[in-house]
């Protein structure tokens, strides 16, 4: 029992104390955000006009951001209702952390909506003259659902920590004694209460998943359900879904690792966690490669003449820098970095005159890829038939090099597995993000009416700083909210790890 | 506390979509604005005001229309100027009782104007609220007909003359291709001593198109509008190598289905209802979980009363 409680004070102590660093970190935030808040205010006083959206191309990062936040928020979900309700038991010192993600990505993804409005004072109108038939009413309803869902099932399994909190944090402010006694419900951990919570954490565990994959299916009819090159695809629905939980779980691996090393949790999130995750990460990061391949290769095998200029832009124009960074850094590059590590065993010593090679492998590897992306000879007029053999040894170009970066880098990897992982994590992130942008504005580019009388730059969208700040401060917001909220509760579940039994603890009296 | 509140949001929530659902699927217009609404207001705007056929919901038009000749210009339209016949006699999809009750709703749209006027003179008829200001406009009226420049070119000319036959000159003209989404614009010209105006099209059409041209009106004339069919040519598409991304002629139109699935003015009411009862389904679930967190905070307050009272013995 004592030791139980040394293990657990760990848990306590960012509750308790606030350190210098935090408040630092803090003001840093707040900073951005008070930024954020000044280009919104610019935003409203001037209107879109300071945007990069015209006529046209009337979405940019403002809906990407929106896709990108709904996206993650399915880490809470996925991870911790799907593992709840199979009933694995490495979930428990994560489910927290993933529900709070859940909770906090989706206050601030909804909003991305609003701010993407010139009129946010006419969003009322969404309601009062909402047609059912549309697909932005639905999503209204799916993401109003979703959020009431999360935070009941965040709170849940949170209630008798609650507990815990009232009766151990005693010298905290009044404030929060006072937040701890409401909260907990008045939690003794008496049979009945017991039942009752127990039977509450099953139904929305088993809920909440069907409601969060409608509102990733939901989202991605919006677009689907237009008649637009790009958008209008039966896959859509489970693209996205799929595309949501990829990067929900990459996104609790990066929660995970910096709350390990802030809060010193290494005791909880042990190296078998994301050891799990990143496989369970690198089988998302292989069906969303499927998905994307079976889209991408649909549409262009078709060839429709509405399709085609979408397509010429992803492949080879304006969009090509982005879509091929998106496909090899963000989802080939990091299911390597996942799968390899894995895969290949350690070398043997009989084969030490060949690591030596190593450095030399490195630089020709940086060579090559120098060599193909400044290589001339492939712009906007190539098509996509790939008429010239450029590409194609671009490509090859490429693939060794990676080849190369990996042989050198496979001890190191091997080495280091949750740094590893993490990496992988923040580049699978980085990925969807563009994944997203490049969702949606080509399509944009390629209107079914063509674009005419609005001048040249209309045609075109660049993201403002007024654009950049928001995205910035929505960022700085969510990471604001779930560093405050570690601060205020326990952000690993303490009943639920105690010696790894399921049972929930009787609270208070009984303790001590 | 805390479950009252989110029974309270769940409860604001259900309620605000049965609204919602109640507001759309049982509207209680009058019957002619959503027939209007439905048949018309794709041409002629929403409540009449006017967009690729005139409007017909303004004080002005209906001080100067009588019912009678309103219904007719419905029932056989004006094949000619793209408004179609829509009397159920002229293979229309409307009954006569529909016609009127659309009229009927048009005219309620200016109470004032009288349903019975003698004349429909082409002249501005003088309303009771626009009399004073309403200087001598003259009607004016537009023609367009088609011609074949250089390469296989389309030419399209317009001529605009005044009431009295005389040609108006220095007038702007502005040309467009009428589709199903709106119009595309195609250019403007103006008007020369003839009252000619001409706009050369750089590209000719595979399939028969429908271009207007149109005169906004100036202080002395009034506007008008004329539309013509172009009949496809052989030699189709892009004549001179014009830039196939402002082909405007020869853009296909979307395939939509004709009674527009896309266009549907409220929810079909099985799907509709469909979805109501899904969402209403997972609220009633929160509400039954809520009821188990209200049920452990009972709990709890019960025990504390035990201990309290075993503690005083
Ligand atoms: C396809 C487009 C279209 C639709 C749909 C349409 N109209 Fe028209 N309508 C026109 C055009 C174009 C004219 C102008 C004809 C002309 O110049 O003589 C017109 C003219 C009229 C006029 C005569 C206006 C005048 O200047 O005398 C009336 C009345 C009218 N429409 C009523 C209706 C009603 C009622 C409906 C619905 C049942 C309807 N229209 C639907 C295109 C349309």
């Amino acid at each position: 029992m004592q030791r139980q409680s040394a293990r657990e004070d760990i848990l306590f102590q960012p509750l308790r104390s606030n350190s210098i660093g935090f408040y630092l970190f803090c003001a840093f935030l707040l900073a951005i955000i008070g930024w954020a808040a000044y280009a919104y205010y610019i935003q409203l006083r001037d209107g879109l006009v300071v945007t990069g959206l015209r006529n046209y191309i009337f979405w940019g990062i403002y809906m990407t951001n929106f896709v990108f936040f709904i996206g993650i928020s399915h880490a809470g979900t996925l991870i911790s209702a799907i593992l709840r309700v199979t009933g694995a038991e490495w979930r428990r010192p994560i489910t927290r952390m993933a529900e709070a993600i859940t909770l906090f990505a989706l206050t601030i993804g909804a909003p991305m909506i609003i701010i993407d409005m010139g009129h946010p004072e006419r969003l009322p109108n969404l309601l009062l003259y909402g047609r059912l038939q549309s697909p932005i009413l639905w999503d209204l309803i799916s993401v109003t659902t979703y959020i009431v869902g999360s935070l009941m099932y965040l709170y849940l399994p949170m209630v008798p920590d609650l507990a815990e909190c009232r009766d151990r944090l005693t010298d905290a402010p009044n404030w929060k004694r006072f937040v701890y006694r409401v909260l907990s419900l008045g939690w003794r951990g008496n049979e009945e209460q017991k039942r009752r919570l127990e039977r509450g954490v099953s139904i929305m565990a088993i809920t909440i998943i069907p409601v969060a994959v409608s509102v990733h299916t939901v989202v991605s009819w919006i677009f689907g359900m237009t008649l637009r090159p790009g958008w209008h695809s039966t896959i859509f629905g489970p693209y996205f879904v799929v595309g949501a939980i990829f990067s929900g779980i990459a996104a609790l691996l990066v929660a995970m690792a910096i709350f390990r090393r802030v809060y010193h949790l290494e005791s909880y999130l042990q190296e078998k966690h994301f050891r799990y995750l990143g496989l369970l990460l690198l089988v998302m990061d292989v069906i969303y490669i499927y998905f994307t391949l079976s889209e991408y290769l649909t549409m262009a095998y078709g060839n429709e003449a509405a399709d085609q200029g979408v397509m010429q832009m992803l492949f080879v124009g304006d969009f090509a820098p982005i879509f091929w960074t998106m496909i090899l850094g963000g989802f080939v590059l990091p299911g390597l970095m996942l799968a390899l590590p894995n895969l290949v065993k350690n070398p043997s010593p009989s084969s030490a005159p060949l690591l030596n090679l190593r450095p030399l492998a490195a630089a020709i590897a940086l060579v090559v890829i120098a060599l193909v992306t400044t290589a001339p000879g492939v712009g906007a007029s190539a098509d996509i038939q790939m008429a010239t053999v450029t590409p194609v040894l671009r490509l090859i170009g490429i693939i060794a090099a990676i080849g190369g970066v990996f042989w050198v880098m496979l001890p190191f990897m091997q080495a280091h597995p949750i740094g590893t992982v993490v990496t992988a994590s923040v580049l699978v992130n980085i990925g969807m993000w563009l994944k997203r942008y490049i969702i949606i504005v080509p399509t944009l580019y390629n209107p079914l009416i063509p674009i005419q009388n609005v001048p040249t730059e209309w045609a075109h969208y660049t993201p403002t700083w007024v654009e950049w700040s928001i995205t910035a401060g929505a960022f700085a917001s969510f990471i604001l909210l779930y560093a405050l909220f570690s601060k205020m509760f326990p952000i690993v579940s303490i009943w639920e790890t105690s010696e790894q039994k399921p049972e929930l603890p009787a609270g208070g009296g009984t303790r001590g | 506390m805390a479950n009252r509140i989110v029974q309270l949001v769940g409860i604001a929530a259900l309620a605000l979509v049965l609204t919602m659902f109640a507001q759309t699927a049982w509207a209680d217009d009058p019957p002619g604005a959503k027939l209007f609404q439905t048949y018309c207001a794709s041409c002629h705007g929403e409540a009449g005001k006017g967009g690729f056929g005139p409007a017909i919901g303004t004080e002005k038009f209906l001080g100067g229309h009588d019912d009678a000749s309103m219904i007719k210009t419905t029932s056989e339209g004006v094949a000619a100027k793209g408004m179609p016949a829509w009397s159920k006699a002229n293979g229309g999809s409307l009954s006569d009782d529909q016609i009127a009750e659309i009229i009927a709703y048009l005219r309620s749209l200016s109470p004032g104007s009288s349903s019975t006027v003698a004349t429909s003179a082409p002249t501005a008829v003088p309303t009771s609220a626009t009399a004073p200001t309403v200087a001598v406009i003259v009607q004016s009226r537009l023609t367009l007909a088609q011609a074949t420049g250089k390469n296989g070119a389309v030419v399209l000319k317009a001529t605009l003359t005044g009431e009295d036959g005389k040609p108006i000159e220095g007038a702007a003209i502005s040309f467009s291709r009428a589709t199903s989404f709106g119009n595309l614009d195609l250019g403007s010209a103006k008007t020369d001593s003839q009252g000619l105006a001409a706009l050369t099209v750089a590209e000719v059409p595979s399939a028969a198109r429908q271009v207007v041209a149109a005169f906004k009106g100036d202080k002395s004339s009034a506007a008008s509008k004329s539309a013509l069919r172009l009949e496809p040519s052989d030699q189709a598409v892009a004549a001179n190598g014009a830039e196939v991304n402002n082909a405007q002629l020869s853009m296909d139109e979307p395939l939509l289905s004709p009674d527009g699935s896309l266009i549907t003015p409220n929810p079909p009411l099985v799907p509709a209802t469909l979805f109501v009862m899904v969402v209403l389904g997972v609220w009633s679930i929160y509400a039954l979980v809520v009821y188990q967190l209200f049920r452990v905070r009972k709990a709890g307050v019960v025990e504390n009363k035990v201990n309290t009272l075993t503690f005083r013995q």
